[in-house]
């Protein structure tokens, strides 16, 4: 209980870090600046649910983003509008064409079916150690993008679906957001976080204390994907439309560098990496397309976001291979700050006395 | 190698091969660990065979042998890092089922490592905490000991919130111990704890695992090569010597033991 307390009061800062980007927007952003606001929330719930599972057990996952496909799937054949499916899917197995739920239990549906598909693959997945485990994650990215293009009768195949009512605003994304990252603060601290963490450093000494691996990182799986699905619902409902290619290389290279670059151990780093990533790319972007700058127009430079991507992850391996945060959290830094300061504050009097008395 | 030649110089008063002190009973509770008949061959050789040994709860038992000889192989088959092709343990009166290291370490036998396997990145308090959730989810009645106490008997207070991979050599060792008695066990494996260790600190070492077999009421078993840490902190000693145990006794009749000499020192000085 006391771990939990201490990791809810951890959790304030970053919450309120989230509060106080969107009080700014709400005040003083333009509409597009409003849109890139609500990826930036999406992108750092998703980039949190991956670090729930990759910080902890020390297991990269490609296949994450799957679960984000799932969820935004899930929602979006459960919250079309009936007559719009008819047109769209109307030959949808389980009699979905005919289904219809208000966008709050779709998301529970949503949230739920994307767990039971993150279950069902964890039987698996638990088993398994290192590299082993990192290929069945990019097994399942691949997967589940084969299912979206070929199941068409369900999926509409690489077509987008489309209609899906876009009632999601930037709020409902900084509560996701904050929700992701008390979830990933209290799993991170929990006793089982902890022993989960320790056999990601040493595998053989955690068994030898009796930690329950397979156990805990079934959970961490469970808790990720649950997590990554919120992003999912987040990405549908704001886009009102989903395409099989969202879920695919491209946005699981956008999470990896955001979550690679901040320190995938921390849930800060992931706050951080995020941050730095949409920026750097939201730049990119704009220079991508030739902006004209002093005057002067500068040459379009297809694929540079891509390029920027590519740079990050490469950078940081070279670099520094825990990321910017390594294993601290902000309150790490915070802690060792005060620490040093009040080593500086009680150094200088013992350091009078002792020569006073010499 | 000084202490051995001076262990070898010294008049042999011997008076027969040391013997077990008395016969275990494998489910006497007053045993810590009873071991029986344990082997394992690796590509057709033995590494461990036919070894029998027993400690009881608040018994010190130092096990000895050459490089090679199958010390660290038994404790492995032992905390189910190996599994044995044949032979029992029972740990406290009970059978010990189930091989896997989760289970033994749940069931109540704790080690370190020969080649130290901290927790690095966690801080020293963290990671005996990993051994302590253990215990805690345990529930079958073994009291779960305060962190705390074991920090202050193994002197790591003052690290405790020390990342474990920045400390010296001799600490981590200390913090493998640590972690080790978070498992509240009823038999710690100590695999060379004082390696790596200067006189003082494993002079200071004796003191603490006479301390943990008291306080902690369990059984110790030690492996090192630094036999004159051996022998003064351990009741009864066994010598293994590929892979069988050659002889066992009193640390006092061990070190007189022809056969302990000649396998120590090589051929040359038993003719
Ligand atoms: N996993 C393994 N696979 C194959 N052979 C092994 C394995 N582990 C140990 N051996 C062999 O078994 C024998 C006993 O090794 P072990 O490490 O148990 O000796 P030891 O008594 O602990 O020696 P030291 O004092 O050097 O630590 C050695 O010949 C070793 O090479
Ligand atoms: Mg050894």
């Amino acid at each position: 209980m006391n771990r939990l307390r201490q990791s809810l009061i951890n959790s304030l800062f970053p919450a309120l870090l989230v509060l106080v980007c969107i009080t700014v927007v709400h005040f003083f952003a333009e509409p597009f600046q409003v849109r890139v606001a609500y990826v930036f929330f999406m992108n750092l719930t998703i980039a949190i649910g991956l670090q729930i599972f990759m910080g902890n057990t020390g297991i990269v996952s490609f296949g994450h983003i799957s679960f984000m496909g799932i969820g935004s799937y899930a929602v979006a054949i459960l919250t079309i509008p009936l007559a719009m499916k008819r047109i769209l899917i109307p030959d949808a197995p389980f009699g979905l064409a005919y289904v219809h739920l208000s966008i709050f239990p779709a998301c529970v549906v949503a949230i739920a079916f994307t767990v039971l598909i993150a279950t069902l693959f964890g039987f698996v997945l638990k088993r398994l150690t290192g590299n082993a485990a990192e290929i069945l994650t990019l097994a399942l990215l691949v997967i589940t993008h084969v299912v979206f293009i070929a199941w068409i009768d369900l999926f509409r195949g690489p077509r987008a679906l489309y209609g899906i009512p876009i009632v999601s605003t930037l709020y409902w994304a900084g509560a996701a957001a904050i929700v992701a990252i008390v979830i990933a603060k209290a799993f991170r601290d929990s006793e089982g976080g902890l022993q989960l963490r320790a056999s990601s450093e040493n595998l053989l000494a955690a068994r030898a204390m009796g930690v329950p691996v397979e156990k805990l990182r079934f959970r961490a799986w469970i808790l990720s994907s649950g997590v990554v699905a919120m992003g999912g619902i987040l990405h549908a409902t704001f886009l009102g439309t989903v395409g099989p290619n969202s879920y695919y290389f491209d946005q699981t290279f956008l999470i990896m560098a955001m979550v690679i670059l901040g320190g995938m151990r921390s849930v800060s780093g992931a706050i951080i990496g995020t941050a730095l990533v949409a920026a750097g790319s939201e730049l990119a972007r704009t220079l991508e397309n030739g902006p004209v700058i002093f005057g002067e127009k500068l040459p379009t430079m297809f694929g540079l976001t891509g390029f920027f991507l590519g740079a990050v992850i490469v950078l940081s391996m070279i670099l520094r291979r825990d990321g910017i945060m390594g294993d601290d959290e902000f309150e790490d830094v915070f802690h060792r700050w005060m620490r040093r300061r009040k080593e500086e504050n009680s150094g200088k009097p013992s350091a009078v006395s002792t020569s006073s008395a010499s | 190698m000084n202490a051995l030649a001076d262990l070898a110089e010294r008049p042999t008063d011997w008076a027969g091969p040391a013997s077990v002190s008395s016969k275990a009973e494998a489910g006497d509770e007053s045993e810590a660990i009873v071991i029986e008949g344990l082997s394992k061959k690796f590509g057709g050789v033995y590494a461990v065979q036919n070894v029998s040994l027993h400690c009881r709860v608040g018994e010190v038992v130092g096990l000895i042998g050459p490089n090679g000889a199958g010390k660290t192989t038994l404790m492995n088959l032992i905390s189910g890092v190996l599994t044995p092709d044949s032979g029992t343990v029972h740990l406290s009166g009970k059978q010990l089922s189930g091989g896997s290291p989760e289970s033994c370490a749940r069931g109540g036998i704790a080690r370190t490592f020969q080649n130290i396997r901290l927790f690095k990145r966690l801080t020293v308090r963290q990671n005996i905490e990993v051994a302590q959730v253990t215990s805690k989810n345990n529930r079958d009645g073994r009291k779960v000991h305060d962190i705390d106490e074991i920090l202050s008997l193994l002197d790591l207070h003052s690290m405790a919130e020390l990342k474990a991979g920045t400390l010296p050599y001799g600490h981590q060792r200390r913090v493998e111990i640590a972690r080790a008695l978070a498992l509240s066990p009823h038999v710690v494996l100590l695999d060379e704890p004082a390696a790596g260790m200067n006189e003082q600190e494993s002079k200071v070492l004796i003191g603490s695992v006479q301390a943990i077999r008291d306080r902690f009421g369990c059984g110790v078993i030690v492996i090192d090569h630094d036999l004159r840490f051996i022998m003064e902190v351990s009741e009864r000693i066994y010598v293994m010597h590929l892979g069988e145990v050659i002889v066992s006794g009193l640390p006092h009749d061990v070190r007189h033991d022809e056969r302990v000499i000649e396998v120590y020192l090589g051929r040359k000085a038993s003719k």
